[in-house]
């Protein structure tokens, strides 16, 4: 098999162990992996001191798979801001149209674009190993960041000032400092296993075999998801594309007898041959296996993803099955959530208590994760006759009548989750009321618009510091105004969208953009004046229809964790 | 005419719903439940002209090739 070539990283001694001298971190991020990694880099961006700690000396796992494949718009926004969404973008595969199919009948198609303005692919399929490489690459560029490769950690214990971390490297033991720690080290994480947390587990016995192919052809880039395939003994098939003309073929085997397994894999080759041959029906079609390997699910939630100074995320927090593509990404969206609040935490700009709305929010999202894939890995494997007939009539009937194909579950694709009871977002009742527009507790969406006569993406202009975005018609101009100057009073960044006019005599942060393609105003509310307090992660944090002071501040306050119930959190 | 675009508000929560309805029963009992909701479903939507249209249309879409 030809395997996948992937870059070795060099074991260098620390300044501590060479020093014996004890030095306290402000972060350590356990394992660097694809969500190490992405918070260490989001972190590093923000200005702190990170150390990452890391059992091996390469990316993917042990250079075998290829892991996480599919990398949704709202990741590849984030991955702009972090300064590697060009060579994401560059490297893989973009694609937006999906076939549902029961044996050769196209059950539905459908295209993941909901604005063809949008700069950002609905996705991007990329090997796992190259975007964890791309990262690596990318935080060589910070000096506030050191990766420590074949770092594995042994024990984790803390008290109220600092976490100590023993670590065993290639030249024997010795102790890392922390203020703030991020357990980012995976599925069997050595982290939560030396506090002692023990999620409930749920287990699945469906099996899965995935086959990675090199194509000598090129074919569009397409997902295809077989419900059922002849070619599979009337099983599930997941087919898509990847760098370098690689393809995944993952194909469900159900339960199996472990002795089973080898002449499976065996076959692979033969299964990949059958589905192409059928698929563009003809038999020429020239590919060379890269990788093959079964694997199967289980999900849990910690009850808690912080834990005093240690926080978790991705698969050490929580884990799913992967139909919708919900792992990679909802790890990519913890980052996300908490590298702004660890930073201000850690600069004194905000209270630890911010730090509980990480986990109040990203524990919503992945029950809600959790929930969804568990949906489509029930309808991929039916358990009784009845649950298998419901599936049967509901495939037959979506070849006829549209509704039914909203019932055929081929996986929910990952969207980034709503926050709907973040002391985080303010809930303002009258202003959820309005008609259109994004929630507070939702993710801010792309929007384009004109800035000095340029096209840019609105989603490009947030993410750094808290900002107020203000949507106006050039009938409430004064309001506007006054809008900005409050805003700006309070030391914040302001946008103004408004339709063309620019609005003079204010001084500070502020930027005009011109709502020339009438994209904004779709999707922020149009009419009249639409304010909303941006966070740092690209949520909405707060909106109204007006923007008092006293509003404003409060809903400033709430959204930097100084109105959070830490009582009511360890209650919870 | 009966309207076959989608109108349930959540489509995955409704099934959801079915899977656990039939959850520990077995195939006889299933078999009596599916069919014990087609005449609440049909008395919730009341009218019979409409239901005699979706009984021809749904058995039509059954034998859709």
């Amino acid at each position: 098999m030809k395997g996948y070539e992937i870059p070795r990283y060099r074991y260098h001694s620390s300044h501590e162990q060479l020093s014996g001298e004890k030095v306290t971190h402000e972060v350590v991020v356990i394992g660097g992996g694809l969500v190490g990694l992405t918070t260490a880099l989001e972190l590093g961006r923000q200005g702190l001191h990170v150390v990452v700690l890391d059992d091996d000396n390469t990316v993917g796992v042990r250079g075998l798979a290829s892991r996480g494949v599919s990398y949704a718009q709202r990741s590849l926004q984030f991955f702009q801001r972090l300064g590697i969404y060009d060579r994401v973008a560059a490297k893989g595969v973009s694609w937006s149209r999906a076939q549902i199919l029961q044996n050769d009948t196209c059950l539905y198609e459908y295209s993941l674009v909901k604005n063809a303005a949008e700069k950002y692919p609905p996705f991007v399929n990329l090997q796992q190993y190259y975007l964890e490489q791309f990262l690596v690459e990318r935080i060589a560029q910070f000096p506030n960041v050191e990766i420590r490769w074949e770092n594995k950690v042994c024990n984790v214990n803390q008290d109220d000032e600092q976490v100590s971390i023993e670590v065993e490297t290639p030249e024997g033991p010795y102790q890392v400092h922390a203020q703030w720690v991020v357990a980012c080290d995976g599925a069997w994480s050595a982290t939560r296993q030396a506090l002692g947390l023990e999620p409930e587990v749920r287990t699945f016995d469906d099996t899965w075999l995935i086959v990675d192919f090199e194509l000598k052809e090129q074919l569009p880039p397409l997902r295809v998801v077989w419900i059922e395939s002849e070619d599979n003994n009337g099983k599930a098939i997941w087919f898509h594309p990847m760098a370098d003309n690689v393809w995944r073929l993952d194909y469900q085997i159900g339960k199996y007898e472990d002795a089973e397994i080898a002449a499976i894999k065996d076959h692979a080759a033969e299964t990949v041959r059958q589905v192409l041959t059928h698929r563009l029906n003809r038999e020429d079609i020239e590919f060379e296996l890269v990788w093959v390997g079964p694997w199967t699910y289980r999900t849990y939630v910690l009850d808690s993803l912080k834990h005093q100074r240690i926080l978790f995320a991705g698969d050490a927090a929580h884990l799913k099955s992967p139909f919708g593509a919900r792992g990679g990404n909802s790890g990519i969206q913890d980052a996300e959530n908490l590298g702004w609040k660890l930073a201000r935490v850690v600069s004194g700009k905000a209270p630890a208590s911010l730090l509980e709305t990480y986990n109040l929010e990203r524990r919503e999202a992945a029950l809600e994760n959790v929930r969804v894939t568990t949906r489509t890995s029930r309808f991929l494997a039916p358990r009784s006759s009845q649950e298998y007939r419901m599936r049967t009539v509901i495939q037959q009937l979506a070849r006829s009548l549209p509704f039914a194909r909203a019932l055929v579950n081929g996986g929910r694709m990952t969207e980034a989750n709503q926050y709907r009871a973040s002391p985080a977002c303010v809930y303002d009742e009258a202003a959820e009321s309005f008609k259109g527009g994004i929630v507070a507790g939702a993710a801010a969406v792309d929007a384009r618009l004109s800035i000095n006569g340029r096209a840019v993406s609105l989603i490009d202009l947030f993410g750094v510091d808290f900002k107020v975005l203000i949507v106006a018609s050039f009938q409430v101009k004064q309001k506007a105004r006054d809008a900005a100057k409050i805003a700006l009073d309070q030391g914040l960044e302001v946008l103004v969208v408004c339709d063309g006019s620019v609005i003079d005599g204010l001084e500070g942060e502020i930027e005009f953009g011109s709502d020339d393609y009438g994209d904004v105003a779709l999707r922020y509310g149009s009419g009249d004046l639409m304010v909303y307090l941006i966070r740092p992660d690209a949520y909405v944090g707060w909106r109204s229809r007006e923007c008092s002071a006293s509003a404003l501040a409060l809903a400033l306050k709430a959204c930097a964790g100084l109105l959070v119930d830490t009582e009511e959190c360890a209650r919870a | 005419m009966p309207d076959f675009t989608l109108r349930l508000n959540d489509p995955d929560e409704f099934y959801e719903a079915l899977l656990a309805a039939h959850e520990n029963l077995n195939d006889e009992q299933s078999q009596l439940l599916s069919q014990a909701l087609v005449f609440t479903f049909a008395n919730q939507i009341g009218s019979v002209d409409q239901l005699k249209l979706l009984i021809k249309e749904t058995a039509t879409a059954l034998t859709v090739e």
